[in-house]
């Protein structure tokens, strides 16, 4: 191996993976809560009665998650003019919240037609159904799914760095650019990714077994 | 005795004129191109705008410009080969190619295996930034925005000299250039060459100069052939007297040569 390994480097510049590592964190945090809620807005929508609703949040959905998110973040950033945070979580969140969206909805679909049939003619209201019989099942199916697409905001908030955020992969670029030390960065921000993702992991797993213990499922 | 000393003294004469002969056959490439028709010039053709192919597939650029200026002087052809930044050195060492016009940076150590040209182009870091803006240096970069790519020296040496700016940095220079426009930065600081081309392109954007020292580029030539490289600089002066420099650069990087640089001051 003729690489010869010098770790001190990310000693001397464990300032730029802190605040790389903040940004992305902040970044991250931002774009999971608000697509989480625009998400579930819009998978709920797409299974009300009025049909230009259900036909609306589809396009959304279409047109959001097929646009490359670089160029998403571009248009917020020089076409509209924001300034590149807001313009950074903006992109973020409309893009995730098309994949949410649909995770809602498969979770939503997933519950036999057979059990709100039944429901109905228990003389359950709409919200009622809703309520008691579709959200708990549909809630516990939607966790895993949602854990993968929270794992993708992380990863994908590295691209923020192209309307100038200096996040956790810039500054791993500004270390190699500054050092020539490129494995050595490459082999910290590949940790940091993995715990913040295994983070993910865990909050999601302790997310549903609160769920299954509060709907009794043991 | 006498026969082997006048033997002596005649293969010694006879070795002097060779070895004379030997000294005057090896003749300038000046000479070989004229016989030849021909002037083989090495040239980049990925690198504008000094040498680059065009949309037709022709190489066109600074570089060439040049070279067709010198065949015309000779009244010879021009053929062109493209170099890379590896192979150029070789390429004319070996005989090749009669000179080389590619962007190539005057260094001691290049000098010690090519002879060079006087310089016929001043290349450094400059900064790009919207016309009226202003700005004239470092100095007056305090509290502004300066807008870098990642991966250049620019950042360090802006941040060195002006502690109070701000940086805003991009993947590429399309984005840097973009945000300059819009006005989210106030400057961008990088090779003054391609911000030539930036400025040319986006009229409302012009190039100050003076983020770093001039480092002279020079056209190359095999070493200890005096005439030739005596032939390439009188027509460089040339070049620069009749307007025809100014000419190729106003066309080529959409401005005057830089009024501080005169790269050909000493014909008297």
């Amino acid at each position: 191996m003729a690489y010869k390994f010098d770790w001190g480097v990310l000693l001397v510049y464990r300032h730029l993976l802190w605040q790389g590592l903040v940004l992305t964190v902040q970044l991250s945090a931002l774009g999971m809560v608000l697509s989480l809620v625009l998400g579930g807005v819009i998978g709920l929508s797409r299974r009300v009665e009025a049909k230009p609703v259900r036909w609306l949040c589809g396009a959304y959905i279409e047109f959001f998650r097929n646009i490359p998110l670089i160029v998403q973040l571009f248009f917020w950033y020089f076409a509209v003019g924001l300034e590149a945070f807001p313009a950074a979580v903006i992109g973020l969140t409309v893009y995730t919240s098309a994949y949410i969206a649909e995770v809602i909805r498969s979770g939503l679909q997933s519950i036999p037609r057979t059990q709100i049939e039944a429901a109905r003619s228990f003389g359950m209201t709409p919200y009622q159904v809703i309520r008691h019989v579709v959200l708990p099942q549909a809630l516990m199916r939607v966790i895993p799914p949602l854990g993968v697409e929270f794992i993708n905001v992380i990863k994908n908030s590295s691209i923020a760095m192209t309307i100038s955020i200096t996040e956790l992969t810039f500054q791993t670029q500004q270390i190699e650019s500054l050092t020539f030390r490129g494995f050595e960065a490459a082999t910290a921000i590949t940790i940091l990714y993995v715990l913040l993702a295994l983070a993910i992991v865990a909050l999601m797993a302790t997310i549903e077994r609160l769920v299954r213990l509060d709907l009794r499922l043991g | 005795m006498r026969v082997t000393r006048v033997l002596t003294a005649v293969l010694v004469a006879v070795l002097m004129v060779a070895g004379v002969g030997a000294a005057t056959a090896q003749e300038s490439t000046l000479e070989v191109v004229k016989k030849r028709g021909t002037l083989v010039a090495g040239v980049k053709a990925d690198y504008p705008p000094f040498g680059y192919t065009d949309k037709d597939g022709q190489l066109v650029g600074f570089d060439i410009e040049i070279v067709n200026y010198l065949a015309k002087k000779l009244g010879v052809k021009v053929e062109l080969r493209p170099v890379t930044s590896a192979n150029r050195i070789p390429m004319l060492t070996t005989g090749t190619i009669d000179l080389l016009a590619a962007s190539f940076t005057i260094t001691i150590e290049r000098e010690k295996v090519v002879d060079f040209s006087i310089p016929y182009f001043m290349s450094g870091g400059s900064f790009l930034v919207k016309k009226g803006s202003g700005i004239k240096g470092y100095a007056s970069l305090a509290g502004k925005t300066v807008t870098f790519t990642q991966g250049t020296p620019w950042e360090k040496k802006t941040l060195q000299e002006q502690p109070k700016a701000k940086a805003l940095v991009f993947q590429d220079k399309p984005q840097a250039v973009l945000a300059v426009k819009q006005g989210k930065a106030d400057a961008y600081v990088d090779d003054d060459i391609p911000l030539y081309l930036f400025a040319k392109e986006h009229p409302e954007l012009e190039v100050v100069n003076g983020a770093t020292a001039k480092q002279p580029m020079g056209i190359a030539v095999r070493e200890n052939d005096s005439k030739w490289r005596d032939f390439i600089n009188f027509t460089l002066i040339e070049m620069w007297e009749d307007g025809t420099y100014r000419a190729i650069h106003k066309k080529l990087l959409g401005v005057d040569p830089d009024p501080d640089l005169r790269i050909f001051p000493w014909k008297l």
